[in-house]
């Protein structure tokens, strides 16, 4: 594996390259950690070492295609490698230590979109990626919410084929606000690391709709850099087939008065799993902490997993913290009840998972035409 | 077409083993309103539930008949489409779904099975609204989610609109008088006097006299340890009143 790498370093970037020795010594982290697998705590319930196989592939770019009709004000830059500041690029595996996929990005990453939003946006900027090679994807986005500036962003992301390994970070500007919708078509292996850096007064509303057909990982990082800043996180998870999605917030409290929220909403069905770990760390000496983990699932079939796990570590007392995890099948007294009203038991159970679903998300989501046609 | 709507010939469920419902026999004609009454754990509930299609209990034997139709191997939502409905004792919660969204749901597969394309939004609309103001249910309610936080007389209003705008062949009303106050009580009982018909029959169970005297039941029936042991007029409510079940009681 590591002449593979090594080679794929070499082939891809030059020794000149200004960060070359950052590559190296993220590669390095790499080859020290390996690809997640099940003893890693926080892989515990998805290892993706049987991704090996791909780490000698080539690295290929993915399909990035963006909406063109959403107000121009945002600018979308392919950033030139030579020209990003060194402790930028790190600045990743500094704030997330020991994760090996993080690494793996700044180790061979070949694609850097830059999405600057200095104005606020009217209609949402819609980006669309997908791959259809085999091989390597390390996309990294970076999303810039200027100060004061409104925005909202569409993310689907259909990949193919490959491992996709794509890194997203946002950097919340003072009084910030930006709404955050993520559609996951993919039909491979497909990790996103999202990580975000909020300043006052800012608010980052994810809504995650995850429809993966192959195994997926979801893990977002989140650091309150500065007080009064708001992160809200509503995950809707169908895995298909029998596929694996896995879900993992992590929600770093290191200023005052900030609140987060974690939660999803899983409907499982056949052999699929479904993972939700999320972390809130209150650091010492933030006051005014309020945050939320919430965990419910329906499951539809015997062989369906989901798997939860909530975490606290708060070293205040000054706290408002709360979570909780409901699993379980359909309601057996609401099933009946629909039926004597007429309805099959097909409708009856597209209509209650409809209505779970629908509980969750705001009526005028843009996901809703993403959801699957039995449950719009 | 046959004037008897529901035909029980010796019923007998169990659950658990343990026997509820023991040799029952019931008929109702169309146009007719029954009422059953009978003391707690008589087997009222069951029978209703039955009816209704609940696999939960154990039909050892005897025959259901509704709309010359054998009900027993129906399933619940092919009884709905034959034209019955139950009116719950406890109506569930589904959070989530505003009421009028439900209405339009249960209205459209009825309208479906009928062989008739879905109401217009707009004429759909003034339909709940004019039903709801029978049953004094208030417009800014058909928007709150379906029994959610709602008082036991609220959600019983919302069985009876339901009623209403299913306008069944068999109502089954399941203690649907309970958990409302007297002025509630005048409403939903006019509401349902309103559906009455030579077709449509009624089937009330109940522990009270007061909406059967709004309602008129043709006959009444006591139910004891799951057998009607009596079947009078109305003046068996007010025996029923003055007495309690206590004199029934030598007829099981």
């Amino acid at each position: 594996m590591s002449e593979n790498i090594n080679k794929n370093i070499k082939n891809v970037f030059s020794e000149k390259d200004l960060l070359f020795s950052e590559r190296e010594s993220s590669y390095e982290r790499f080859l020290d950690l390996g690809l997640p697998n099940k003893r890693i705590e926080d892989w515990k319930y998805t290892g993706f070492s049987k991704l090996n196989k791909f780490l000698s592939q080539d690295i290929l770019d993915v399909t990035f295609r963006l909406k063109k009709d959403h107000d121009q004000d945002a600018e979308i830059l392919d950033l030139d490698f030579s020209k990003i500041n060194s402790n930028d690029y790190v600045k990743p595996q500094n704030y997330v230590k020991n994760e090996a996929i993080i690494n793996l990005n700044l180790a061979l990453s070949s694609q850097f979109k830059v999405i600057d939003i200095k104005n606020s946006q009217k209609r949402p900027i819609v980006i669309f990626l997908d791959t259809t090679e085999e091989g390597m994807f390390l996309p990294r986005i970076y999303i810039n919410v200027f100060e004061g500036v409104s925005a909202e962003i569409l993310i689907i992301n259909a990949g193919l084929k490959g491992f996709i390994n794509q890194l997203v970070e946002f950097n919340l500007g003072k009084n910030s606000k930006l709404i955050l919708n993520r559609v996951n078509f993919s039909e491979t292996a497909f990790i996103e690391t999202n990580i975000s850096y909020l300043k006052k007064g800012s608010c980052l509303n994810i809504t995650n709709l995850s429809i993966p057909k192959d195994t997926s990982r979801y893990q977002g990082y989140n650091f309150f850099e500065e007080e009064e800043a708001i992160y809200d996180f509503k995950s809707i998870s169908i895995p298909r087939q029998n596929s694996n999605d896995d879900i993992l917030t992590k929600n770093f409290h290191g200023s005052s008065s900030c609140s987060s929220s974690s939660g999803i909403r899983a409907v499982l069905g056949e052999k699929t799993v479904s993972t939700f770990q999320s972390l809130v760390d209150v650091k010492r000496g933030t006051k005014n902490t309020i945050a939320e983990q919430d965990c419910k699932a329906i499951l539809l079939s015997k062989n369906a997993t989901m798997n939860a796990k909530p975490q606290m570590k708060i070293f205040n007392d000054n706290v408002v913290c709360k979570h909780g995890v409901t699993i379980g099948s359909l309601d057996s007294n609401q099933i009946f009840y629909m039926l004597t009203r007429g309805l099959n038991e097909e409708e009856v159970r597209n209509f209650l998972i409809k209505t779970f679903i629908d509980s969750y998300i705001s009526n005028d989501s843009i996901l809703k035409k993403y959801l699957p046609g039995n449950f719009q | 077409m046959n004037n008897t709507l529901l035909k029980i010939k010796n019923l007998n469920v169990e659950i658990e083993g343990n026997k509820i419902l023991r040799n029952l026999n019931l008929e109702i004609n169309r146009g007719e309103v029954h009422a059953i009454m009978g003391p707690n754990g008589s087997g009222k509930s069951t029978l209703s539930n039955i009816l209704a299609g609940n696999d939960g209990y154990n039909i050892t034997s005897g025959s259901i008949e509704f709309c010359d139709k054998n009900l027993i191997n129906l399933p619940p939502n092919e009884r709905s489409n034959l034209g019955l409905f139950l009116a719950f004792q406890y109506p569930i919660e589904i959070p989530g779904v505003s009421i009028m969204n439900f209405l339009k749901t249960i209205s459209e597969c009825n309208r479906k099975t009928k062989g008739l394309e879905p109401l217009k939004p707009s004429d759909f609309l003034k339909l709940v609204k004019e039903k709801a103001k029978i049953l004094g249910i208030e417009d800014d309610e058909l928007k709150r989610q379906f029994n959610v936080g709602f008082s036991g007389g609220e959600k019983k209003r919302n069985e009876a609109l339901q009623l209403l705008i299913l306008d069944p062949v068999l109502s089954v009303l399941d203690e649907t008088d309970s958990g409302l106050d007297v002025d509630a009580l005048n409403v939903v009982s006019e509401g349902i006097n309103g559906i009455k018909s030579n077709e449509n029959s009624l089937l009330v169970i109940t522990h009270y006299k007061k909406m059967l005297e709004k309602i008129q039941p043709n006959k009444i029936h006591i139910l004891i340890n799951g057998k009607i042991v009596f079947t009078g007029g109305t003046e068996v409510a007010d025996l029923i009143e003055k007495n309690g079940f206590e004199g029934f009681q030598d007829n099981v």
